[in-house]
């Protein structure tokens, strides 16, 4: 029904539900018009047109803050925490009476709201409690954002903010102790949510589901950057990520499997090969673990079809690779032998993966 | 017309048809398993197979410009220009017996374009040619052009548009030497100018040639001369010197965007190109309207009350009118 990257098409699904029983052809007419309302009035904006959208309402927020800075407002940090919490309200209640629909003002003027109250009211309440307590606030803010923000892009920034206020709170109180562990947490989450579609999407919160797995993979691929970045304090421990992503890498690549109808599945050598292949490629490189957790994110976004997380885990890969040969503690002539070997391993695998009838005989080459 | 049955469903277009009435809960249980469904054995080994192929060759292509780079003593002359010359060979043969259609034969033939051009840079280590850098790459890019012209491969391409691209800036600055900032603005423009007709090409090509059809490479292509001109208007609205410079670039931004705005070939459009034209002119425009109210004017209240209307303002617009863009083409 689907081809690569692409899902099924509606007709093609539908053809399959009448085959089961459990759709009537004489109302495709019908499917259609709806459909073709739903996909001119309210189906999801592509990435790049959130990505606008995001920034209009950051620039909003900032331009918004600076001018009630300007005016003196913000020196009263239990003021300043009041304008922010009816604000970030009144946000959430003009989005909600939005609905889904594409009336394009309010919906901006929702998350401009949204971001601005977030700004003052955790601006206030740092300045109440004056310690990381304001973390802990912004952590529950968020998640009550993811649920009560109907919008794909507010809840993305909202699990993202979540993640990090979170983040920084457990380096914070659990006496340093490096930011990275958290993705070993943040990939099972966000596999599980992926992994788990057909399930969640039944549920009342099933909405939300994409973005919060998205965000939850933005945030991962953060905080591994964050630790390339302060490698002096979030260098330690670095190994125990590794190890975490490679499970949950493995975890998935098994799921997959799992996915596939039986006659499909790899044989028991292939999926020894596969599985072992990526456990080697994770103690390879367990100094930089973006690179585990990068090709676990591109499986899972070719898994559910995800062009947006397939991807951002192409461009982190790249990042990271560089980064992982970069940093290698050798000369020049030693590391272009580890690259030549690494780049030989992956060109074999695929061979051996290959279907003996599609492979080319070396000598055959030349005769 | 395009049929809103025959595009991508998703769990969303499910559920209306199941709040509308038209899909039983049952139905809609079973199609949320349908759609979940993980891509059928043989797209998981194609998907592999390629992924496998473009990784293991980047690594080793990266290898060989290292070992190279390296310049080992224990080499010698011959001996290295054997090895990469050889290498030449082996590839392209590859390529040729694999054939271009085949992954496997592009992916051989564009590591035969890359070891042409560490073929060139040893060749000027070894005999100390003196030749600027603009010189390697644009003989390079010369030798290599009747292999991207034969390939059919977006990522061969990408490579030629690359060389081109540092071959043009590193003659102009090394030949042109351009005096002063502004200048060096001006010499911006005719680059920014041939990556746009390359894209306006690639998108012509594209509609007779199936190979043409992936978005990244008009995608990138259009995004690095926004970039060049969206860089070059920016400096020239905030830096004082002879203006001239940064309204050309900003005349040049403004055609570039109506282009991307205004075209539709084959009578379809990638949303991608108005968001990107707008997301660059409004960027711009921006810039010119914070030097005017806090620098010129310097009216700092007017300042942040003006720019916390006009985010807002001009965000809406660009979705509302983005998305009526996409409206268009799903009803026309």
């Amino acid at each position: 029904m689907s081809q690569g990257m692409n899902r099924a098409s509606n007709r093609a699904l539908l053809d399959q539900l009448a085959s089961e029983g459990c759709w009537d052809t004489s109302r495709d007419d019908e499917a259609r018009e709806k459909l073709t309302r739903h996909l001119t009035h309210e189906a999801p904006h592509p990435w790049y047109i959130r990505l606008l959208s995001s920034a209009g309402a950051w620039g909003t927020a900032f331009s918004v803050t600076g001018l009630l800075g300007l005016l003196g407002l913000l020196d009263e940090e239990v003021f300043c925490a009041l304008l922010g919490a009816v604000t970030l309200a009144a946000a959430v209640m003009l989005r909600r009476a939005t609905g889904q629909t594409h009336r394009t003002f309010p919906v901006q003027l929702a998350l401009a709201g949204a971001v601005t109250g977030q700004l003052l009211f955790l601006a206030g309440v740092a300045d109440i409690l004056n310690g990381n307590g304001v973390l802990l606030v912004a952590a529950a803010m968020y998640a009550m954002l993811v649920v009560v923000y109907p919008d794909r892009l507010g809840r993305f920034l909202a699990t993202f903010g979540f993640c990090l206020s979170l983040g920084v709170w457990i380096y914070d109180v659990a006496n340093d102790v490096p930011l990275h562990l958290l993705s070993s947490l943040i990939f099972p989450a966000a596999v599980w949510l992926m992994d788990s579609e057909a399930a969640l999407e039944r549920g009342a919160m099933g909405e939300a589901r994409a973005p919060v797995a998205q965000g939850l993979l933005g945030s991962m691929f953060g905080l591994l950057v964050f630790a390339l970045i302060d490698r002096n304090t979030q260098g330690q421990l670095i190994w125990l990520t590794s190890i975490g992503l490679t499970a949950g890498s493995l975890f998935l690549a098994w799921r997959v499997r799992e996915a596939l109808p039986a006659e499909d599945r790899p044989g028991p050598s292939r999926t020894a090969a596969l599985l072992g292949g990526l456990a080697v490629l994770g103690a390879l490189t367990w100094s930089v673990p973006g690179i585990v957790a990068a090709i676990g994110a591109l499986v899972l976004g070719f898994h559910r079809r995800d062009r947006v997380v397939a991807g951002a885990a192409c461009v982190f890969l790249t990042g990271f690779l560089v980064f992982f040969y970069y940093d290698m503690d050798m000369t020049l002539l030693n590391k272009s032998f580890v690259l030549i070997a690494s780049g030989g391993m992956l060109l074999g695998a695929r061979y051996l993966l290959s279907e003996p009838e599609e492979r080319l005989d070396p000598l055959e080459v030349f005769r | 017309m395009p049929d809103a049955l025959n595009h991508a469903s998703s769990p969303e277009q499910l559920r209306l048809l199941q709040r509308e009435g038209m899909l039983s809960e049952e139905g809609l249980h079973r199609g949320l398993e349908l759609l979940a469904e993980t891509p059928p054995a043989v797209e998981w080994r194609r998907f592999l197979s390629v992924a496998l192929l473009a990784l293991g060759s980047a690594l080793t292509l990266s290898g060989i410009v290292f070992f190279f780079a390296y310049n080992w003593d224990d080499l010698g002359r011959f001996a290295k220009l054997g090895m990469l010359q050889g290498g030449v060979l082996l590839t392209f043969v590859a390529a040729w017996r694999l054939g271009f259609e085949a992954h496997s034969g592009r992916f051989a033939l564009l590591a035969s374009s890359v070891l042409v051009g560490v073929t060139m840079a040893v060749y000027g280590q070894i005999y100390q040619t003196g030749a600027d850098a603009w010189e390697l790459f644009n003989a390079w890019m010369l030798l290599i052009l009747p292999w991207v012209l034969a390939s059919r491969f977006a990522a061969q391409w990408a490579l030629w548009i690359v060389l081109a691209n540092t071959t043009a800036l590193l003659w102009s600055a090394q030949v042109l030497n351009p005096r002063d900032f502004w200048e060096g603005l001006l010499i911006l423009l005719p680059v920014a100018a041939a990556n746009t007709a390359a894209w306006l090409v690639w998108e012509r090509g594209a509609l007779k040639r199936s190979w043409m059809s992936a978005r990244w490479l008009p995608r990138v292509l259009v995004c690095w001369v926004l970039f060049l001109l969206t860089g070059a208007t920016t400096f020239g609205i905030f830096e004082r010197g002879e203006g001239a410079s940064g309204l050309l670039a900003a005349a040049a931004l403004a055609v570039t965007c109506g282009l991307m705005i205004g075209l539709k070939p084959g009578g379809r459009r990638d949303l991608f190109m108005p968001t990107a034209a707008l997301a660059a002119g409004l960027w711009a425009a921006d810039a010119a309207l914070i030097r005017l109210i806090f620098d010129v004017m310097d009216a700092e209240l007017l300042g942040w009350m003006t720019m916390s209307a006009v985010f807002l303002g001009e965000a809406a617009m660009a979705v509302a009118w983005l998305l009526r863009m996409r409206a268009a083409e799903v009803t026309k």
